[in-house]
C-alpha cells in the first residue's frame, strides 16, 4: 500500500511545518519543564500524580483529536495506522531499559533535548551516551531482534492495521468503528488524568490547611476606582488575574503550567498529523532514531558511512526525513525560550559522578528506545494517537524501569 | 592591568552568534554531506536509506529558509543585547550616547555579512542591496555623529 498526500502542497511546506512543530515543542516543553520521566518519578517519590495525570491527559487528547479527524473523514484511516510498528517482547524489555536509563540520566528523550539546549552539560553527556547506545544496539541486538520479528517469536510479524484497535475490535476501519473506538479509548484516559490531578490537588490542599496562616495568604490586587469603593467584584479579579497571567506567560516571566503545556503539545501533535498526512510519518518524533542519525552525521565528517557497513543503520533510517529538522528546531526552540527568559546557562554538575551516571543512563536510553522501536514520544505518545496498544505496553514497562531506578538511586 | 569581563555579557553576546553560525553550518552540512551521502546510497543501491530528489530538495529549501530566519533572529538578539549592555555601562543619564553612533555601523556590517553569507545560495544578486545598505548606513552614521557631538558640546 502506498500513501497518497491528503493535501496538495510540496515537500518544502511539509519539512517547514515539521520544523515549526519542533520549535513549538521545544519552546513549550522548556517553558513547562515537561518531562515524562519526572512525571513518573514523582509518583514513586512524593506520591504526586499531578504530572502523571497530565501525561494521561496528553495521550487522551491526542487520541481524541486524531481519532475525530479520521472518524469525521478529514484524514484517511490509513494515515493513522500506516506507521503503526510491530508489537512484541522488545517493546516491554526496551521500555523497562529506557525508563531505568532515563531516570538515572535525569531526563526522558524530550527533556534531554530541551535541557541540553538550555545549557545542561549532563544532558549533553546523556545525548552522547544515547548515540553510543544506539550503535551498541545496532551491532549487538538488532540482528537477533529482527530475526524474532521476522519469525513472529513473541512478536507480531507486521504492523499497520493489524495493531489498529478499531480493526481489532470491529474487523474493519469504517468511520463509525474509528469514532466508537476513539471514544472508548480516549475518554477514560482523559477522565483518569483529570481524576489523578484532582486527587493530588486535594491532597495538597489538605496538607496546607492549618499550616497556612492568614498573613501568608495571597492578598487581593489593589484596584483604583473613581466614585466607587475600591472593592472589585470576584469576576473582575478573576479577569485581571487571567490578563496578568497571560501577560506574564507571553513575556516569559512565568513558566507555563502543566496543563497549558499539555494542550499545546496535543495541538502540536495534531498539526503534524494533518500536515504530514500521506507524505511521511505524521506524528511527533524525538531523538530515538535521530540519536543514531546524528551519530551517523558526525561520522560523515570523517568519511565514515554507517549505512554502508552497519546493521540497523543500513535498513532503518533514511538519510534525511522530517524528524531531522524537527529535532534540530526543537533544540532551537528550547534555546530561544531559555535564552529569552534568562534561564540559559552552561551548567556543569558539582558532583562529577553525575556526568558518568548521565553517560551510562544515556547508553541505556539508546539501547532501550531502539529495542522498543521508539521512545516515550515517537512510540508511546504517538501510539496513543495511533489508537494502538504498543503505547500501553510501553507505559507499564517505563513505569517499571523508573521504579527500579528510583530504588537504585535511593541506595547510591 | 587586567580587564575583567562579566561572564553574563559573554553569554548574552556569544550565544546568539553561535546560533547564527550553527544555522549557516547546518545548511552547508546538509548541502555538502547529506546530498553527497544520498548519492552514495543510490550508487550502492541502498534504497532503504536513499531519499528521492524531490524530498531532498524540499528538505534543502526548508533548511535554507530556516537558516535565513535563524541568522536574522540570532543577529537581532545579538544587537539588542549589545545595545542593552552598552546602555547599562554608559548609565541612563545620557539620552544620546556612543551606542547611537555605533548602531548604523553595526547594522551595516550585520546586513552585509548576511548578504555575503547567502550570496551563493540565493537566486538573486544581492550586491546592489548590499551597496545600498552601506550608503544608507553611512549617511545615518554621519547624522548620528554630528548629533552626538552637539549633545556633548551643549550638554
Amino acid at each position: 500500500m502506498v500513501l497518497q498526500p491528503v493535501f496538495s502542497y510540496g515537500w518544502p511546506i511539509v519539512f517547514g511545518v515539521f520544523a515549526l512543530s519542533g520549535f513549538i515543542l521545544g519552546w513549550s516543553a522548556q517553558r513547562g519543564n515537561y518531562c515524562f520521566v519526572n512525571a513518573m518519578t514523582s509518583v514513586f517519590t512524593v506520591r504526586s500524580y499531578e504530572r502523571f495525570g497530565a501525561l494521561l491527559l496528553l495521550f487522551g487528547l491526542s487520541a481524541l483529536g486524531a481519532g475525530l479527524l479520521v472518524g469525521l473523514g478529514v484524514i484517511p484511516a490509513s494515515d493513522q495506522y500506516y506507521f503503526n510498528y510491530f508489537g512484541g517482547w522488545y517493546i516491554l524489555v526496551g521500555s523497562v531499559i529506557f525508563g531505568f536509563g532515563a531516570a538515572l540520566a535525569g531526563g526522558c528523550n524530550l527533556s534531554m533535548l530541551y535541557r541540553a539546549a538550555s545549557g545542561y552539560v549532563q544532558n549533553w553527556i546523556e545525548l552522547f551516551g544515547m548515540m553510543i547506545g544506539t550503535y551498541i544496539f545496532a551491532v549487538g541486538i538488532w540482528p537477533f531482534q529482527l530475526y524474532t520479528m521476522e519469525k513472529g517469536i513473541l512478536s507480531t510479524t507486521s504492523g499497520g492495521y493489524v495493531e489498529y484497535l478499531p480493526y481489532l475490535i470491529f474487523h474493519n476501519v469504517s468511520d463509525a468503528g474509528v469514532l466508537a473506538t476513539t471514544m472508548l479509548y480516549s475518554i477514560p484516559l482523559i477522565g483518569l488524568g483529570i481524576y489523578l490531578q484532582a486527587r493530588t490537588k486535594k491532597k495538597w490542599k489538605l496538607m496546607s490547611t492549618g499550616n497556612v496562616s492568614k498573613g501568608m495568604m495571597p492578598s487581593s490586587p489593589k484596584v483604583k476606582a473613581l466614585g466607587r469603593p475600591a472593592v472589585p467584584s470576584p469576576s473582575t479579579i478573576k479577569r485581571m488575574d487571567l490578563k496578568g497571567e497571560a501577560k506574564d506567560l507571553l513575556l516569559l516571566k512565568k513558566p507555563y503550567g502543566t496543563n497549558l503545556t499539555t494542550v499545546i503539545l496535543a495541538l502540536d501533535m495534531l498539526l503534524v498529523f494533518i500536515v504530514g498526512a500521506g507524505y511521511t510519518f505524521n506524528y511527533l518524533v524525538i531523538t530515538s532514531s535521530d540519536g543514531g542519525r546524528f551519530f551517523e552525521y558526525i561520522l560523515f565528517l570523517f568519511g565514515q558511512h554507517l549505512f554502508l557497513t552497519t546493521p540497523w543503520f543500513n535498513d532503518s533510517l533514511p538519510i534525511v526525513d522530517t524528524s531531522t529538522l524537527m529535532v534540530v528546531m526543537l533544540c532551537v526552540g528550547a534555546f530561544f525560550s531559555s535564552y529569552l527568559s534568562g534561564d540559559f546557562k552552561i551548567r556543569i554538575p558539582r558532583e562529577k559522578k553525575r556526568l558518568a551516571i548521565g553517560f551510562i543512563g544515556g547508553i541505556l536510553v539508546g539501547i532501550g528506545v531502539r529495542m522498543a522501536l521508539g521512545c516515550n514520544v515517537g512510540l508511546m505518545w504517538t501510539n496513543f494517537a495511533q489508537i494502538g496498544y504498543d503505547g500501553i505496553i510501553f507505559i507499564f514497562g517505563m513505569l517499571g524501569g523508573v521504579y527500579l531506578a528510583v530504588k537504585v538511586q535511593e541506595r547510591l | 592591568m587586567s580587564v575583567k569581563i562579566n561572564p553574563v555579557y559573554v553569554r548574552k553576546l556569544l550565544a546568539p552568534l553561535v546560533l547564527s553560525m550553527f544555522a549557516v553550518g547546518w545548511y552547508k552540512f546538509s548541502e555538502v554531506y547529506l546530498v553527497g551521502s544520498d548519492k552514495l546510497a543510490l550508487s550502492n543501491g541502498n534504497y532503504a536509506v536513499y531519499v528521492v530528489p524531490t524530498q531532498m530538495q524540499g528538505y534543502l529549501t526548508a533548511t535554507l529558509w530556516i537558516c535565513y530566519f535563524l541568522v536574522f533572529a540570532g543577529l537581532s538578539v545579538f544587537w539588542y543585547n549589545t545595545v542593552k549592555i552598552v546602555q547599562g555601562l554608559e548609565g541612563v543619564a545620557s539620552s544620546f550616547g556612543g551606542v547611537d553612533v555605533v548602531s548604523p555601523v553595526v547594522i551595516a556590517v550585520e546586513l552585509d555579512t548576511f548578504f555575503y553569507l547567502f550570496r551563493g545560495i540565493t537566486p538573486v544578486d544581492l550586491r546592489l542591496i548590499g551597496y545600498g545598505v552601506v550608503i544608507a548606513c553611512l549617511m545615518w552614521f554621519w547624522y548620528a555623529l554630528v548629533k552626538y557631538v552637539k549633545v556633548r558640546t551643549n550638554g
